[in-house]
């Protein structure tokens, strides 16, 4: 029961990226609509009554053929088939690092549903459905209708089988078709110039992860035998001589490599804010929601390699840092709407690698399902906004649409309240969930707070640049062109944009702070995937009182960042002007982003280019000359042979002399 | 003519052999060399010749008749043989209207 | 024999040898046929005197009268018949390389032959020879020829009228003029 129910999951996201793949160009808007949306939709009834006993723990133990059950673990793992079957024998336990495991090595196609997994699929099909019902409305004027649902259920298909993937293998599957479908959707208008283009990008910038993912999947292989969560993990836990030592770091930085792709950490960050140029349901999902949480995933799945490389993890934290504080300034001077999302996502999800650097794991994970939350609701408000104002995505021209699109308006508020992280909507607790656990880390003390003040100030900018979007566009003057005229969202998209509003409001219940005295839903029920206590990373204990103080001051901070904004942007003023025109290189710097394009561009792009250029060269002047040689000396060959049947009796007669004269003088001297 | 035969003279066979091989090679050389039909045809009787002082010098080296009967049949033969290519040659010159070997190829090239 | 006839016997050999070589090079050099055909008939007559200092008198005989007398006439026939001598010399020279691939088979030919005969000078004394001290070459020639190679004698003899029919066969058109205006 539990395996099939487990099995179509992901499987109805499938048939319905089949049914639309083989059928779609004759089925009309309606009923294209029904199968993507209802799809989805009984996806996420299946992973609700999937996922509930294990969150609850109400598990027992059992082994029933292809399913096992673990209720220690909250785990259940059903393996469908034998996948790759690359051992002569199965069963027999490899030694570690030993040279005959590959003896024994098979991978079956199997998921795995533990809390984390179970956390990560109602995400994926709940927001999954939400944007989906939204898009429905929101494409219907575009050409291509059914390509597109086609592409989105492969691409829910796709994320479920990397989430419930009981191997690394699989989930590399998962991984790599999720790169398939965000190149797909984000060059979705292929006629244009820029889509296209930008889906290149991201599949390259993530191909280039993958290569690191991929490596570090082979260490770990050698070294441990196994790539199935379920006899990896344990392993690696149990080898204490592991810890620390080179191998472990440079897996985990592998590992590591493969999440900054997909997850876009600096320096692998260039490929998101091209994204944009793909529809935005595309944006929301793909690219807020799901697929770039997948490095988050990957890392919390394989906390354990983490924790057993210590310096790595700290590294990993510091990326993130890195990449939250440098994407939220470049958020500050946008002034298209989809890009300030953009950077604010990559600002986000630099925030949870911070989080799961510092071994604060539930932490990140909270963050993801609360960012999934308002930042899906950002996207498609962004979307409302974008359709009332017939395609215009530039905040300049915008200004005062509150009283012209009021729902958007009161979701939007809700979001940016959200991410700003003020009290009490999720983002505040999910942000200072990571604050607190940068704290009670056992970093070196300069080390985390230093992390904690950068965060902090990336929490700033975060809560300004965000009011500054929300002021920009709906508060102050007007100043749309001629002939816009901005309406209202449809029912079909504001009722998504409510749904995502509450759950951006309320969802802070999954993980209440300490200090409330609550329990934290989130941290309790990660528990058997975080292996804690074996490992380095260990926690120190805080205070309550403490706790709360920090709190405060976050709070203050954030406040400080959205009041500027207000300062700022709220009326029609020239201090943003002012501001930008007293601090001209900065405003350069911030504007070319970083010239992360340009040096990624000149240091990598163009020695590719000119290799291949070369490589094209001396493919014509060596290697073509050389077949051509070869032709023509075939020719010539010919050429020359063709005397022997001339026709002209003399060279026959030659022939013959010379012949006789070599078998005579062989005869003869022999 | 009993008391003038002599039936094995006292020139040294390797001599005729010398000989023979000499005048073989300067007909072939006759043969590749000229274009003239008849004068090809003449190089092929040189070199018949020289077969035939080869045989005769054998002949004599080793007191054998064999040689020299072989020598008469060749003598008979190549007076059939001249008539014959003679006659080719005479054909050639009907179709061509020269005796230029070269120009006796129905190949092109 | 004496040595002084011996060594006459040799010189004279030697003569007769360097004057058939020296035709058979005019022959393959001239450019004229007929100069050519004439230097052949020299050619044949001095190996005819080969034949003869080398004992086979029969054979020098018939060889004057079949090679010299018939086949050269034959050749002079053709010649002045086809007027070749007037007409455009079609006897361009072969190219360089031909020439001295052909010089250079000849030689190898020659030296290879030399020097194999200089290893080897004695044969066989086979049965069915002449004893040694009969006089009478062409009996025993004639006697040799009717009995034991009789057969061959007469299909030879077959050979000739095959040939004559064959010439015939092809060269006699009806009606048909030459080019040259000759009938």
């Amino acid at each position: 029961m539990q395996a099939v129910m487990l099995g179509v999951i992901p499987l109805l996201p499938a048939i319905g990226f089949a049914i639309l793949g083989l059928f779609g160009r004759r089925m009309s808007n309606g009923q294209v609509r029904l199968v993507a949306c209802g799809v989805i939709g009984l996806a996420f009834v299946a992973a609700l009554l999937s996922a509930l006993p294990v969150l609850l723990g109400r598990l027992e133990s059992a082994t029933s053929g292809a399913v096992v059950v673990n209720a220690a673990a909250r785990s259940v793992e059903v393996s469908l088939w034998e996948w790759l079957p690359l051992g002569a024998r199965h069963g027999a336990s490899p030694e570690l690092h030993g040279e005959r495991f590959l003896e024994h090595l098979s991978i079956p196609f199997g998921l795995y549903l533990d809390p984390l997994s179970a956390v990560m699929i109602l995400v994926i099909t709940g927001v999954g459905f939400l944007i989906h019902i939204y898009a429905s409305e929101y494409m219907s004027h575009e050409g291509g209708y059914w390509r597109f649902f086609t592409y989105m259920n492969l691409f829910v298909a796709m994320m479920l089988i990397l989430v419930l993937g009981s191997s690394f293998p699989l989930m590399f599957v998962g991984w790599e078709g999720v790169g398939l479908c965000s190149y797909l959707l984000i060059g979705f208008y292929y006629q244009q110039e820029v889509p296209p283009q930008a889906g290149l990008k991201a599949f390259l910038v993530n191909r280039i992860g993958d290569a690191g993912f991929l490596l570090g999947m082979l260490l770990l292989l050698l070294t441990f035998g196994s790539l199935r969560y379920a006899e990896l993990f344990p392993r690696v836990a149990g080898a204490s001589e592991y810890v620390g030592t080179g191998l472990a770091v440079a897996t985990a930085a592998l590992l590591f490599v493969g999440a900054m792709g997909k997850s876009a950490q600096f320096p692998l960050h260039v490929w998101l804010p091209d994204a944009m140029a793909g529809p935005t349901p595309v944006s929301a999902l793909i690219h807020a929601a799901t697929m770039v949480t997948a490095g988050v995933y990957l890392v919390i799945r394989a906390n354990i390699v983490f924790q057993a490389a210590p310096e790595m993890s700290a590294i990993v934290a510091v990326v993130g840092l890195v990449t939250a504080l440098m994407a939220a300034s470049i958020a500050l001077v946008q002034t298209d709407l989809k890009k300030v999302l953009a950077y604010s996502t990559v600002s986000q999800l630099g925030y949870m690698f911070i989080a799961v650097g510092v071994g604060a794991y539930a932490a990140g994970l909270f963050h993801l399902v609360t960012h999934a939350f308002f930042k899906a609701l950002l996207f498609l408000g962004a979307g409302s906004v974008s359709h009332a104002m017939g395609g215009e995505l530039d905040m300049r021209k915008m200004g005062g649409l509150a009283k012209k699109l009021p729902q958007t308006r009161w979701v939007m508020a809700i979001a940016t309240w959200a991410i700003a992280g003020l009290p009490v909507l999720s983002g505040f607790w999910s942000k200072d969930e990571i604050l607190t656990g940068v704290v009670t880390s056992t970093l070196p003390q300069a080390m985390k707070w230093a992390i904690w003040g950068g965060a902090l100030l990336g929490a700033l900018l975060t809560a300004f640049y965000m009011y500054r979007l929300y002021f920009m566009t709906f508060r102050g003057e007007p100043r749309w062109d001629e002939g816009v005229h901005p309406h209202e969202s449809p029912a079909m998209m504001t009722l998504p944009l409510w749904i995502l509003a509450l759950l951006s409001a309320v969802g802070g219940v999954l993980g209440l702070a300490a200090w409330t005295g609550a329990r934290n839903i989130l941290h309790h029920a990660l528990e058997p995937v975080v292996f804690p206590g074996t490992m380095v990373l260990g926690r120190e204990a805080l205070e309550h009182g403490t706790e709360l103080g920090l709190a405060i001051v976050a709070i203050v901070v954030a406040a400080t960042g959205a009041l500027g904004a207000m300062f700022f942007y709220a009326r029609r003023s020239d201090v943003p002007a002012r501001a930008a025109a007293a601090l001209p290189r900065l405003r350069e710097l911030l504007r070319g982003k970083y010239w992360m394009d340009e040096i990624l561009g000149a240091l990598f792009v163009r020695s590719t280019l000119s290799l291949s250029a070369l490589a094209a060269r001396f493919d014509r002047k060596v290697i073509d000359f050389g077949v051509e040689m070869s032709g023509f000396s075939a020719g010539l060959l010919g050429e020359a042979l063709r005397n022997l049947t001339s026709g002209r009796v003399r060279t026959y007669a030659l022939g013959v002399l010379v012949g006789a004269a070599a078998v005579v003088s062989w005869m003869v001297l022999r | 003519m009993s008391g003038l035969a002599l039936l094995h003279s006292v020139v040294p066979a390797s001599w005729a052999i010398l000989l023979a091989v000499t005048l073989f090679a300067i007909g072939a050389c006759g043969v590749l060399l000229r274009r003239n039909a008849i004068i090809v045809f003449a190089s092929i009787e040189m070199m018949m010749n020289a077969a035939n002082v080869l045989f005769v010098a054998m002949a004599d080296s080793w007191d054998h008749a064999a040689g020299r009967i072989f020598v008469f049949f060749v003598i008979v033969v190549a007076a059939a043989e001249a008539a014959v290519g003679l006659g080719i040659v005479l054909a050639l010159y009907r179709l061509h209207g020269t005796v230029d070997i070269d120009r006796a190829s129905l190949m092109r090239g | 024999m004496t040595d002084a006839s011996t060594l006459a016997t040799q010189v004279v050999f030697a003569v007769i040898a360097l004057v058939t070589i020296a035709s058979g090079i005019l022959v393959v050099t001239r450019r004229n046929p007929v100069a050519a055909i004439a230097c052949l008939v020299v050619h044949f007559v001095a190996t005819a005197c080969a034949y003869i200092v080398l004992s086979s008198q029969f054979l020098g005989a018939a060889q004057v009268l079949v090679y010299a007398g018939a086949i050269m006439v034959l050749f002079l026939f053709v010649v002045m018949l086809l007027a070749v001598d007037k007409q455009p010399d079609p006897g361009a020279a072969s190219g360089l390389g031909r020439k001295v691939l052909v010089a250079a088979c000849a030689l190898v030919l020659i030296t290879v032959v030399g020097r194999a005969v200089a290893q080897h000078s004695a044969g066989p004394a086979a049965a069915g020879t002449l004893a040694p001290g009969v006089e009478d070459s062409i009996q025993w020639l004639a006697a040799d020829l009717m009995e034991r190679h009789l057969v061959a004698f007469e299909l030879s003899s077959m050979v000739l009228i095959a040939a004559m029919a064959g010439v015939l066969v092809y060269t006699t058109r009806r009606g048909r003029e030459m080019p040259g205006g000759t009938p």
